[in-house]
């Protein structure tokens, strides 16, 4: 029982920053429940199923594999839509609070800031070396928040693997 | 007096640019462009092996943060011009100034301990429009006007007119 519990609480810190930045997303979409329409989902389960469970030749050619490889390094990940009538319900200023809190208090680093007009895009992340680990992007148009978080632990040589990869598609698609 | 020392310290390490940045990020008129340094550093790790990947690469791996701030249909462009350029102090060296009949455009550089760029900022600045950009990192004037063809980003195409021996 004493190892269970420890296993258990081990188990839990490894999943406490993850299940941080969940938090402030769940919260953020909660202030909105009465002022649009919220839609929550996990994908892992699909993303366990696609890596796992279908076989490669399923896929048409030859990136089945790949993305089977890129599925795998996949844990977790939860997709969060607020999706208004108008395009003055969801503020950019609330967005942007949102992503000061998930770096403050969830120790996420910011990647990527793109704002034009009614429209941003944030990509922040939080992972160890080369790794990717938990990555927070939040996609805001007009009238719609898309909030995507997910675990990996896919490493940038990963990345770079399927760059390789299909630059040789390409040349021989070329040839 | 020794914290109001490293405070002081602090404040003088900011780039003046980096203040007026600040000033206009959160304002949603202005569009805004902001790749950190852990995205270079994340980048850097990648290679492409094909010639335009190649040399793209080769630029993206010396670069350590990207900042644009742009303002199109501005009808204060050149007031905000007149206030950036104001920001720039003497750590910053004119390279280039341009004028036309519907723009002010002007680059400067701040060199590194080694006599290397290691900040390059551009400013546009006319009736109709406004762009900021501030390039970070060991930057190679011929390289980054090369690259500047295949970046469709707002005010980038400006790029293309440094040629290396603006700086040597």
């Amino acid at each position: 029982m004493k190892r269970c519990i420890i296993i258990s609480s081990f188990l839990l810190l490894g999943a406490m920053p993850a299940l941080c930045q969940q938090k402030y997303l769940k919260s953020f979409q909660r202030e909105y429940y009465d002022k649009a329409n919220t839609f929550r989902m996990g994908l892992g389960f699909l993303i366990k199923i696609g890596g796992n469970m279908i076989p490669a030749s399923a896929f048409d050619n030859e990136d089945g594999v790949i993305i089977k490889r890129m599925l795998r390094k996949v844990s977790s990940m939860k997709l969060y839509v607020i999706s208004a009538d108008d395009s003055e319900t969801i503020d950019s200023k609330d967005v942007h609070r949102l992503k000061q809190t998930l770096i403050r208090k969830s120790g996420l680093e910011p990647l990527l800031e793109i704002r034009d007009k009614g429209s941003s895009v944030y990509m922040l992340n939080k992972g160890k070396g080369d790794e990717l680990g938990n990555v927070v992007m939040l996609i805001k148009d007009e009238k719609e928040l898309v909030m995507l978080h997910f675990h990996t632990s896919m490493l940038m040589s990963d990345i770079q693997d399927l760059i390789d990869r299909s630059l040789t598609k390409n040349e021989k698609a070329a040839q | 007096m020794l914290m109001l020392a490293m405070a002081t310290q602090q404040l003088f390490a900011q780039s003046v640019i980096d203040r007026f940045f600040e000033k206009y990020e959160d304002d949603r008129s202005f569009t805004l462009v902001s790749v950190t340094p852990k995205m270079f550093s994340m980048f850097s790790k990648l290679d492409i092996n094909t010639g335009e990947g190649q040399q793209f690469m080769s630029v993206v791996k010396k670069l350590k943060g990207l900042r644009i701030l742009a303002k199109e249909d501005a009808t204060d462009g050149n007031k905000l011009y007149r206030e950036a350029a104001a920001f720039l102090t003497r750590d910053f060296e004119e390279l280039m100034t341009v004028r036309d009949k519907e723009n002010d455009l002007k680059f400067l550089v701040k060199e590194n301990a080694k006599g290397n760029i290691s900040e390059l900022i551009m400013l546009v600045g006319g009736d109709k429009e406004f762009v900021a950009m501030s390039l970070v990192g060991d930057i190679d004037l011929n390289e980054i006007s090369q690259i500047a063809n295949g970046m469709n980003i707002q005010g980038m195409d400006n790029l293309k007119k440094l040629k290396k021996n603006d700086k040597q």
